[in-house]
């Protein structure tokens, strides 16, 4: 057998197995049929041609004994005439020549006769010759057809058993392949799947034909060789990671800290510059504050005495008017002479309630003219280290600006409220509100949203300033929101527990 | 020849000359037609009580006929039997048979028509046997078939043309235009196709079931014309006893025209038998010489009447069939006509 391990001796080996398989069977089974049917078809030609030959001779028999019988008719009328006709008178007494006569006419009608008779013969053996040409031919095209038929039925036969044979034989082949060639180089095809996935530990199993041992024996050595140097690049790979993972972790260290140190440069370079322009401004407003303070002063004055001498009623009110602008004018110097020079208040245990509703008081009347609701809420909240009034600073000025923002009818809400580390209150109005874009500079000096048509007239630009100064300096912390314009906005002052500071 | 010398001599010599002349040729042009009929002649002495057979031309019929007659008269004892053919000549024919009636021969025994009207004309008081006669009534031999003329009787070559056109009709299936073709003034011929148009009328009735057609040849120009109309217009040719066409050369041509023509040649003469006609119906005609030595028996020994004897028939035949022609014609004989034949011709062998 270790003749036959090549794969391809082995397919010869079975193909010449199967041919003699199936020249065999063929023998056995079509050939011997076909010799049985041979036998009988023959036979029934045979009979078939007996039959028609007995016919043929039969009708030739029927026809010989007409010919005789109208042969004999014919002859003997004949004869009839020709002795009606012999003048026997003639022959009285002379019998001897009647009979010589008689015999001598006889015999001339013999002669013709035979003579007649072989033609006829002919002429017979001819036509029958013809009929048994013509039934011989028959039986010839009944064999043919016969033959023919046969033919079919073994063509037939073969096509069948050929089919059945052959079927036999691919199937066989089929499985004989697919054992000795597809299930093999299946099984190493996911092999070498799996290694192309990464898993180098498949090997293919050393089975099949001669040719598949060689190559799986080869492809296993290639294995083996690919899995060692697998090996080698992996320890190497991961000796690599590891000085690289540390490379990187010294860089986002250095990173990390660098940006730091970015930030709180931005942060200082910011402060850094709002200290200079807090101070250019700071400088220049304390000169203005002083000479427009001195200059609102007089005014005041002499509009308040003019005011206790004059009796007109019109006179009287325009005269308050000088006076509330003169106090405003006042009142905005002093926001600039607090914003050049700071508030150093005193730092105590204050009721942040009590600073907003002192706040809320000192507005109430300007509410009132403006047809504004004020509302407050208050919860029960402890004290808080803080400065009274710079808080109180910060929330007026927050007030002002609402109720500038407001239209008559509408509200202004102002809540104080604990929140986490500290307290809080909340100044929210349903006024003009303040576009997203301008959210961020709000708390610069001398940025202002409001125009001179708005109800208080134009603002100075320095009451948020202001108070983000004051706040910034306690310690607490400012934030404004508003849903856009049209939409109201939202301060909120945080002040933080002195403890969490 | 002397007409045209005539001619020219008038022209040239005057007319008295001419004359003179004329009659000097005609003398010497009788001298030698003398001397010729004088050579040519050589007639037997006749002398009492001898029969004297005349025959007016050697027809193979004829020949038959004188040999069962011979026959039958050397059988009952007259063997003083003296024959003599005319060969076509009406002196010889005359002269003999003056000759005959002169000596006082005890008859004359006449073969065939021709020689049976000379015989009854140059010879009256003689008693006249005849034979091979077709139609001795029509030849006015006999005034009927029963006989009834003094000094006269015999019998005939008639065939029953009922059963001859029976048998051509059996021999030529589908046969419906017969054309017979004879040539002019031959009583024989004629008197053949009056029986066969008395005979087809009684057979078919109103309308006859075959046509006869007769084309008469007036002369050998004629021939060719008549023969190819015959041809052209009938399902077969019917080739009567008549010697213009039965002999070699006409019969060939007849034969010829008629197998260009796909149709076949029949006949009654017993001369066309296996010379290319599909049938041919005759009667025995040695044995009408052997009956007609019997009338003579009967009249002169025995006594009887002879006019009042009927004219003799046979009521056999003799039907000659060729398969060969049939063959050539792609024809085939139906078997009984082949059976009935006396001879059958065929020359092509069996493999």
């Amino acid at each position: 057998m270790t003749r036959f391990r090549s794969l391809g001796a082995r397919f010869f080996l079975a193909l010449f197995a199967l041919l003699v398989l199936g020249i065999l069977a063929f023998g056995l089974i079509v050939a011997r049929s076909a010799g049985d049917e041979v036998a009988e078809t023959s036979a029934k030609i045979m009979d078939r041609s007996g039959r028609e030959i007995e016919t043929v001779f039969s009708e030739i028999a029927d026809t010989q004994a007409d010919l005789m019988d109208q042969s004999v008719t014919s002859l003997s009328g004949k004869f009839g005439r020709e002795l009606a006709d012999i003048p026997f008178d003639l022959f009285e007494g002379r019998e001897a020549e009647l009979e010589a006569l008689l015999r001598e006419r006889l015999d001339e009608m013999r002669v013709r006769n035979r003579e007649n008779s072989r033609i006829i013969a002919d002429l017979f053996r001819e036509n029958e010759g013809e009929v048994i040409r013509g039934k011989l031919s028959q039986i010839d095209e009944q064999q043919k057809v016969a033959v023919a038929e046969w033919r079919r039925s073994i063509t037939r036969r073969l096509l069948v058993w050929g089919g059945a044979f052959l079927l036999a034989v691919s199937s066989l082949i089929g499985f004989a392949f697919f054992f000795t060639v597809l299930k093999p180089l299946r099984e190493a095809t996911e092999v070498v799947e799996s290694m192309g996935k990464g898993d180098l530990g498949g090997r293919i199993q050393e089975q099949g034909g001669e040719e598949i041992v060689r190559l799986a024996r080869s492809f296993n050595s290639m294995a083996d060789a690919v899995e060692q140097a697998q090996q080698g690049l992996e320890e190497k790979v991961e000796v690599k990671t590891l000085a690289l993972r540390e490379a990187l972790g010294a860089k986002e260290a250095t990173n990390a800290r660098l940006e730091t140190t970015l930030v709180e440069l931005e942060t200082t370079q910011g402060k850094l510059v709002e200290s200079a322009k807090m101070v250019a401004l700071g400088t220049m407003a304390q000169g203005m504050a002083h000479e427009f303070n001195n200059i609102i002063g007089g005014i005041r004055g002499c509009a308040t005495e003019l005011k206790d001498d004059v009796s007109d009623h019109d006179a009287a009110e325009t005269l308050d008017v000088i006076i509330r602008t003169a106090e405003r004018a006042g009142l905005v110097t002093e926001n600039l002479l607090s914003f050049s020079r700071g508030v150093d208040g005193e730092l105590s245990p204050i009721s942040l309630r009590e600073v907003a509703e002192t706040a809320l008081r000192l507005v109430g009347p300007d509410a009132s003219l403006r047809g504004v609701e004020l509302r407050m809420s208050a919860s029960n909240l402890p004290p808080i280290t803080s400065d009274a009034r710079g808080l109180q600073q910060v929330l007026l000025n927050l007030y002002l600006n609402a109720l500038q923002a407001s239209q008559s009818g509408q509200k202004i809400e102002i809540s104080v409220e604990a929140a986490p580390g500290g307290q809080r209150v909340l100044v929210k109005d349903w006024g003009l509100g303040i576009d997203t874009e301008h959210l961020d500079r709000i708390f610069e000096p001398f940025f202002t949203t409001k125009d001179g048509s708005s109800a208080g007239g134009g603002g100075s630009g320095l009451g948020l300033a202001v108070s983000h100064g004051i706040v910034a300096r306690l310690g607490a912390r400012i934030e404004a929101a508003s849903r856009g314009p049209g939409q109201g906005s939202e301060f909120s002052v945080f002040i933080p527990d002195r403890e969490s500071l | 020849m002397a007409a045209v010398f005539t001619l020219r001599a008038m022209a040239r010599d005057g007319l008295l000359r001419v004359g003179a002349l004329t009659f000097l040729m005609t003398l010497a042009c009788l001298s030698m037609h003398e001397r010729v009929l004088a050579q040519d002649i050589s007639l037997p002495s006749l002398s009492v009580g001898e029969i004297a057979v005349f025959q007016w031309h050697e027809s193979p019929n004829d020949k038959k006929a004188l040999r069962g007659l011979k026959r039958g008269l050397r059988l009952v004892g007259y063997e003083k039997i003296v024959v003599f053919d005319a060969k076509r000549n009406k002196q010889h024919a005359e002269k003999f048979l003056a000759q005959a009636e002169q000596k006082g021969v005890r008859c004359v025994v006449a073969l065939g028509t021709k020689a049976t009207q000379l015989a009854l004309k140059y010879c009256p008081n003689v008693m006249v046997f005849f034979t091979a006669v077709t139609n001795p009534v029509l030849a006015g031999i006999v005034p009927s078939w029963q006989g009834g003329r003094a000094l006269v009787c015999g019998n005939s070559n008639w065939l029953d043309r009922r059963f001859m056109l029976e048998s051509f009709r059996a021999a030529v299936p589908g046969l419906k235009r017969l054309a017979v073709l004879h040539t002019a003034n031959n009583a024989v011929s004629q008197a053949e196709i009056a029986e066969a148009r008395r005979a087809l009328k009684a057979v078919a009735g109103k309308k006859p079931a075959t046509e006869l057609l007769s084309y008469e040849i007036k002369g050998a120009k004629d021939f060719d014309r008549q023969l190819k109309a015959a041809c052209a217009n009938s399902d077969a040719i019917w080739v009567p006893i008549d010697i213009g066409l039965y002999q070699q050369e006409a019969f060939a041509k007849i034969v010829a025209q008629a197998s260009a023509a796909k149709i076949p040649v029949v006949s009654s003469s017993e001369r066309c038998a296996g010379r290319g006609a599909l049938l041919v119906l005759a009667v025995d005609y040695e044995l009408l010489g052997l009956r007609a030595a019997a009338l003579v028996d009967r009249v002169l020994r025995r006594g009887q009447n002879p006019a009042a004897l009927k004219v003799g028939r046979l009521t056999s035949s003799r039907l000659y069939v060729d398969l060969d022609v049939a063959s050539r014609l792609g024809r085939r004989l139906p078997l009984p006509v082949v059976l009935d034949a006396w001879r059958v011709f065929r020359t092509g062998r069996p493999r």
